[in-house]
């Protein structure tokens, strides 16, 4: 690799890091926003999502003058695509960070209508989630980006026991009809971030192996053993 | 592999010797023939003119040859390795009737009248040297003498003095070779001792004590390394306290290179900001510690070139509030970021109390008075004439002040907790007899709100190491909120035993309970579960907490366990008096009976 293409490579990652620094607050407040009922964290996200959407574009363009100039091959090229489509996924999870947002300031509006248990405990999953992929992909770490997509299927459970519980409160007392439908759709976001934190960990595990796990029905390794890993895969 | 100085030394002698001694050899050999060919020649010489002399005085006539050849033959052939000839003129008639030896050239010359001819004639082995006088008869040349004289090979003295030499120079190569070693030889371990000290390895040096160069050289590497021992031992150990301090620091400790690449990391640096500190060196700081406070304040710290503080609430699940000072850091040609992290949670937690507290106070003290005011001037507004309402008022009046003498008593009494240990009289105090006054003290209330209230009667006879009247207030206080939080119907039930070495008091209601999320809270002042009912009940809001401090300040502790609708369970852990903290539990309350 050549010096010019090493330092770029490290710009690169540092800036989707701080990118990733700014959406993880992003969601830890969406979700504040939404379980304590705070007004000023749910302006402080949505104020965020322009610094999000800035940094996009940079990180964007970045990548692809990377690929222009130097032309990468193998696990560079591979870490290149997989910056983009995880850049990508970080922005559409601030904007989900922003939507909860702005359904926790409707809801608060409505200070009889209680959150149900199991939302901040979906939050903070989905949160986990997030965190989880991209220390995966910090550490290259294949094994903790599957744990992460293991655990998407608890917070898919999750969500569709809450949804169930929210129709069931709309049907006693259609009263709460409007701060349950805001907290429905906040539900589902959780949830979206749940699954975008699963893409990121496919980007980490395409990274890592050289192998592109979406849409697979298992996500262990074909063969199982070590060696096939390897043969999988020269350059790492 | 390396030349050594030793083998080379060798080498170069034994050369050199070889190469003297073979030089030598060859200037000997060629003195040596040369002398041999000197006296061969004299040799010839002197017999050749004797013989000449001798056939010279041979009457003419004579046949030469005939008449020397008996002489010849008699007495000068006697000498080895010497050969004569004697040629007669008269001989001299076709060429080819001539003997071999008169056909040469220097015959001719010489009966041709040259005078006498020395030649050495090399054409055989071994050479020869000739020496050719004529015989001269009567003033003419008649014939000639020819003595010939081996000249003897000097090659088997050659042979000789090379091999002499040889057998020297190895000699003398051994005995330098041994010489050599032994000077050679501590340089040699000093340089294998000085390629282990380069290269960090245990090494050890030839002794010293010697005057020479090597004894020198082993000195002075001996020193340096001793210097560098102990420098070595030095730092090491000014690094070791260096990172003891760090790594038992309450505060983080983060210093950033230029590249935003973690230089140093202590142990709290990690914990407060969740990564590993123990490998956080060299990576960069977004990779583990993703928080954007953080790298806010790194890069205005950067970009400021000047001290900067932020202070920010960690996301995540712990929710720690973090207190940051970033300040430019320059050491030497380093240059970089140095971020000093306070965890201020509890500050901040306590502040926010304290101002709650204040609030509160002001609260609760303002409700009674306002009343009261209120009451009072109802009456002066005229219901002091009222006969019949009155005496309501004033009862009312009564009530606010008894409720504020109340809420100020508390406040004092806890104000005394929190002072110390000082205002307590410790005494060893029999619980039974205490417990039984204090539920007689809530026996008519209870009655009167149907609750049952009993005692454990198998609990032991202990003794109880606390100020007296302040477990009494602990029990008051505790039977006090179980009887008003139990329903009609309900038990509150006192039992204590010894556990762990303590007293173990505990007061168990079957009332309505207290929710999981007000539990962490209940002991804190003024926290009411449910407001608008405790306070209908007439507490201060200040009981639990005056419980809590008290059992703290007796070196006890307190805990809660509670069901909503089923109950609550006050433990309360007590100190044992000095008699009873060899008994155990159960085996107590057996030897009583």
């Amino acid at each position: 690799m050549s010096l010019h293409l090493q330092r770029d490579m490290e710009r690169m990652h540092r800036e989707i890091f701080s990118m990733s620094s700014i959406v993880e607050e992003m969601i830890d407040k969406a979700t504040l926003a939404l379980c304590e009922r705070n007004d000023r964290f749910a302006a402080e996200v949505i104020e965020s999502d322009s610094q999000v959407d800035q940094r996009e574009v940079l990180i964007e363009e970045e990548c692809l003058k990377l690929l222009a100039l130097h032309q990468p091959v193998a696990v560079d090229l591979r870490r290149i695509a997989s910056v983009l489509k995880i850049n990508n996924d970080l922005e559409r999870i601030a904007d989900l960070a922003v939507n909860i947002a702005q359904r926790a300031s409707h809801i608060n509006r409505f200070a009889e209508f209680p959150i149900p248990d199991d939302v901040p405990v979906m939050a903070r999953m989905a949160r986990r989630m997030v965190q989880g992929a991209l220390d995966a992909f910090v550490h290259l770490d294949a094994r903790g980006a599957r744990s992460v997509i293991r655990t998407d299927r608890d917070v898919d459970a999750l969500n569709v026991e809450i949804i169930e519980h929210l129709t069931q409160r709309m049907r006693q007392s259609p009263s709460l009809v409007a701060p349950a439908l805001h907290c429905f759709s906040a539900v589902r976001h959780i949830e979206r971030i749940g699954d975008h934190a699963t893409n990121i960990c496919e980007d980490v595990i395409y990274l890592v192996e050289g192998d592109i796990v979406r849409h697979q029905q298992f996500l262990e390794p074909r063969v199982s053993g070590a060696s096939h890993e390897q043969t999988q895969d020269p350059h790492h | 592999m390396r030349w050594s100085l030793r083998w080379k030394s060798i080498a170069i002698l034994v050369g050199g010797l070889a190469i003297f001694t073979i030089l030598l050899g060859a200037i000997a050999a060629a003195e040596l023939r040369r002398r041999e060919v000197e006296r061969a020649r004299n040799l010839a010489s002197s017999w050749s003119s004797a013989i000449a002399d001798q056939c010279a005085a041979i009457a003419p006539g004579d046949a030469l040859k005939a008449a020397m050849a008996g002489a010849t033959r008699a007495g000068f052939a006697a000498l080895p390795g010497m050969t004569v000839a004697v040629v007669d003129a008269a001989e001299q008639g076709e060429p080819r009737e001539r003997s071999r030896t008169a056909r040469r050239p220097e015959w001719l010359r010489v009966l041709g009248g040259s005078g006498p001819v020395a030649f050495i004639d090399g054409s055989r082995a071994p050479a020869r040297a000739h020496h050719i006088t004529p015989v001269v008869r009567e003033g003419r040349v008649d014939g000639a003498v020819d003595v010939a004289v081996d000249v003897e090979s000097a090659a088997p003295t050659w042979i000789r003095l090379a091999a002499a030499g040889s057998a020297a120079a190895l000699g003398i190569g051994l005995v330098a070779a041994w010489r050599l070693s032994r000077l050679v030889g501590p340089l040699a371990a000093l340089a294998d001792g000085a390629e282990r000290f380069a290269s960090g390895l245990e090494f050890t040096l030839p002794v010293s004590g010697r005057c020479d160069e090597v004894g020198v050289l082993s000195d002075a590497l001996r020193k340096s390394h001793e210097g560098r021992r102990l420098t070595t031992i030095e730092y090491q150990e000014k690094t070791d306290a260096l990172r003891a301090v760090l790594r038992n620091m309450v505060e983080g400790v983060l210093a950033i290179g230029e590249d935003e690449s973690v230089l140093l990391a202590n142990e709290a640096s990690g914990r407060m900001l969740g990564f590993a500190a123990g490998s956080a060196a060299g990576r960069p700081l977004v990779n583990i510690a993703r928080h954007r406070p953080l790298l806010d304040l790194l890069r205005r710290c950067g970009t400021e070139a000047k001290p900067v503080r932020d202070e920010f609430e960690m996301a995540g699940e712990s929710r720690r509030t973090l207190s940051m000072r970033a300040a430019p850091l320059a050491i030497g040609s380093l240059r970089g970021i140095m971020i000093v992290i306070h965890d201020v949670t509890d500050l901040r937690r306590l502040e926010n109390v304290r101002r709650e507290f204040v609030a509160n106070v002001s609260h609760e003290l303002k409700t009674p008075l306002a009343a009261i005011k209120a009451y009072a001037e109802t009456l002066r507004l005229g219901a002091l004439e009222d006969a019949e309402h009155r005496g309501a008022f004033v009862e009312r009046i009564e009530e606010q002040a008894e409720r504020l003498h109340a809420l100020i008593s508390d406040l004092l009494l806890l104000a005394r907790v929190e002072a110390g240990r000082e205002i307590f009289e410790f005494t060893d105090t029999p619980l039974r007899p205490i417990v039984a006054e204090c539920l007689a003290m809530f026996a008519t209330l209870a009655e009167h709100k149907r609750v049952t209230l009993e005692t454990d009667t198998a609990s032991p006879d202990i003794q109880v190491h606390v100020d007296a009247e302040g477990l009494g207030t602990i029990l008051n206080n505790l039977v006090d909120n179980a009887v008003k939080y139990t329903p009609e119907g309900g038990v509150v039930r006192v039992a204590w035993t010894i556990r762990d070495g303590y007293a173990e008091l505990e007061v168990l209601d079957t009332g309505i309970g207290i929710p999981s999320r007000d539990q962490p809270r209940i002991f804190e002042r003024f926290y009411r579960a449910e407001k608008a009912r405790s306070r209908e009940t007439g507490g201060t809001g200040l009981g639990l907490a005056i419980v809590k401090h008290l059992v703290q300040a007796f070196g006890g502790d307190i805990h809660l366990s509670s069901e909503e609708g089923r109950g609550s369970a006050f433990r309360v852990r007590l100190p044992l008096a000095r008699r009873d903290l060899t008994r155990r539990a159960g085996v107590g309350s057996l030897a009583e009976r």
